[in-house]
């Protein structure tokens, strides 16, 4: 198989799921080059703005976008944890040695280059507490830190209007006005909603296991808390615990777009972390 | 001229599978590496040649973010290597609060940095993929040109914090330099440390 036929005919794939996870029509074609490639070429570029552009619009429109992982299983970085075949150890030598030949260098970098993506942006709100444990034998916290994502075409609306350079098919959302919904009483209250909520469970504690689940759940036009999932888990317990405190979540304040109250995910990832004892 | 908040890169290579972490992810080489391998993949990482390029974190977002759909839907993201990314915590940490924390942030290092480097980077790294060479200081030594009690501190910081679970270790069998007794101890000592994660690979003598 020429170079980059795989990595196209994956990103290919990739694309569908998308198109299929959010009922998107989307129609592609074998590709007809034989030669080698980067993977990827303006027809398949295009085909990412498509699905971006479409993505954008169910947002506006208030429906729910699933985005997040639906693609998470395809590529899985090989590791091994026993003792390797030789067959392995083949597969791994090659794909150890093969960055440098693949990495595209800053001089050549302009062969192949691919159009700009349209303005997409970002904001993000930090949160941070920290609660102390309350076993006599060690002292405990959870460290808890939120983060709450803005849909990217949002933000670019606000960045364009900031810029004053919006490109030409973005005008029309110009004046669209957003708000994201959000804790009542804010941030910090919902910082304190966690910190009084979360409890470390003992399980995870006893195995000293931490780290960060990320959890995601929708708010819907009437501020309840739904559809909650795990984004990125740890362990059962850990994960569990995430998840429990977010149904105890009362209802948000909704998000709104032009006046008009839409849904909307929400992202928030949550830190546990053992502190040693004093 | 490069500051804690700009970098020299002297690559960015999308749309990489199966390699540099889980998901679609874009390699992104720094210049600049405290070590001197002698079989180093990216030699350009070191010297003072011109094949780099300085980014500032807000413009690497920019050139990057062309793929965030695909780093979306994978879960996969960004990884730094080089040359050492562990060397250029102010340029990474600026970008993670950039690209926010739905893009993985991996990091391609050899661990041989101040552990105060390795703190910062560790609630803001999501995968750490760690090139060990060997864990025996002499083969170390004989093989970087640098002593690896700074490699030791830090994968012992990395076990007290818990996240030896983010750690794929790569434990090279190097050419004229250990063999398979020495990389099954190298294993061996870094189960003890609670790593599981392994990639046991050759090193392919290339000439550059």
């Amino acid at each position: 198989m020429a170079r980059g036929k795989r990595t196209c005919k994956i990103l290919k794939e990739i694309r569908r799921q998308i198109a299929e996870a959010n009922d998107i029509e989307f129609v592609t074609s074998e590709c007809r080059y034989r030669g080698d490639c980067l993977g990827t070429c303006p027809k398949c570029e295009a085909e990412v703005r498509y699905l971006e552009e479409q993505l954008r619009i169910r947002q506006l429109m208030g429906k729910a976008v699933a985005l997040a992982g639906i693609s998470a299983g395809m590529i899985l970085m090989p590791a091994c944890s026993g003792a390797s075949s030789n067959q392995s150890k083949e597969t791994l030598q090659t794909t150890t040695v093969e960055p440098i030949e693949q990495t595209d260098t800053i001089d050549s970098q302009d062969e192949g280059e691919l159009p700009e993506i349209d303005s997409t942006s970002r904001v993000t709100s930090d949160l941070c507490a920290v609660k102390t444990g309350e076993t006599e034998e060690e002292s405990m916290a959870i460290t808890i830190q939120g983060d709450v994502s803005l849909p990217e075409d949002t933000v670019a609306i606000n960045k364009n209007e900031t810029d004053g350079n919006a490109p030409e098919e973005n005008k029309v959302f110009g004046m669209v006005g957003v708000t994201m919904p959000s804790f009542p009483g804010g941030e910090e209250k919902l910082k304190e909603w966690i910190y009084q909520h979360m409890v470390y469970p003992q399980k995870a504690m006893d195995d000293s296991i931490q780290g960060r689940v990320v959890i995601q759940f929708l708010v819907d036009c009437n501020g309840n808390v739904c559809n909650i999932k795990v984004a990125r888990g740890i362990c059962e317990e850990l994960d569990n615990e995430a998840m429990r405190v977010a149904e105890s979540f009362p209802p948000f304040n909704p998000a709104t777009m032009d006046g008009k109250v839409v849904e909307c995910w929400y992202t928030l990832p949550i830190t546990f972390k053992i502190l040693p004892a004093d | 001229m490069e500051s804690y908040y700009t970098a020299k890169i002297i690559g960015i290579a999308r749309h990489r599978l199966e390699i540099d972490g889980d998901g679609v992810t874009t390699l992104v080489a720094f210049h600049g590496c405290p070590l001197l391998c002698r079989y180093c993949l990216n030699p350009q990482s070191f010297g003072n040649g011109a094949g780099f390029k300085e980014y500032t974190p807000e413009s690497l977002y920019q050139e990057v973010r062309i793929d965030e759909l695909y780093f979306l839907a994978t879960r996969g993201g960004i990884t730094f290597g080089g040359g050492e990314p562990a060397m250029r915590i102010g340029f990474i940490q600026r970008f993670r609060k950039i690209c926010g924390d739905e893009w993985g942030i991996n990091i391609e290092t050899s661990l041989n940095v101040p552990t105060e480097n390795v703190s910062s980077l560790l609630p803001i790294v999501d995968t750490l993929i760690i090139d060990i060479k060997d864990m025996n200081p002499e083969i170390y030594c004989d093989y970087t040109g640098q002593d690896n009690s700074r490699v030791l501190d830090n994968l012992r910081l990395i076990a007290d914090s818990g996240r030896q679970g983010d750690c794929i270790i790569r434990i090279p069998l190097i050419p004229d330099f250990n063999t398979e007794a020495d990389r099954e101890a190298s294993r061996a000592a870094l189960e003890q440390l609670g790593f599981t994660r392994f990639d046991l690979f050759t090193y392919q003598i290339r000439k550059h």
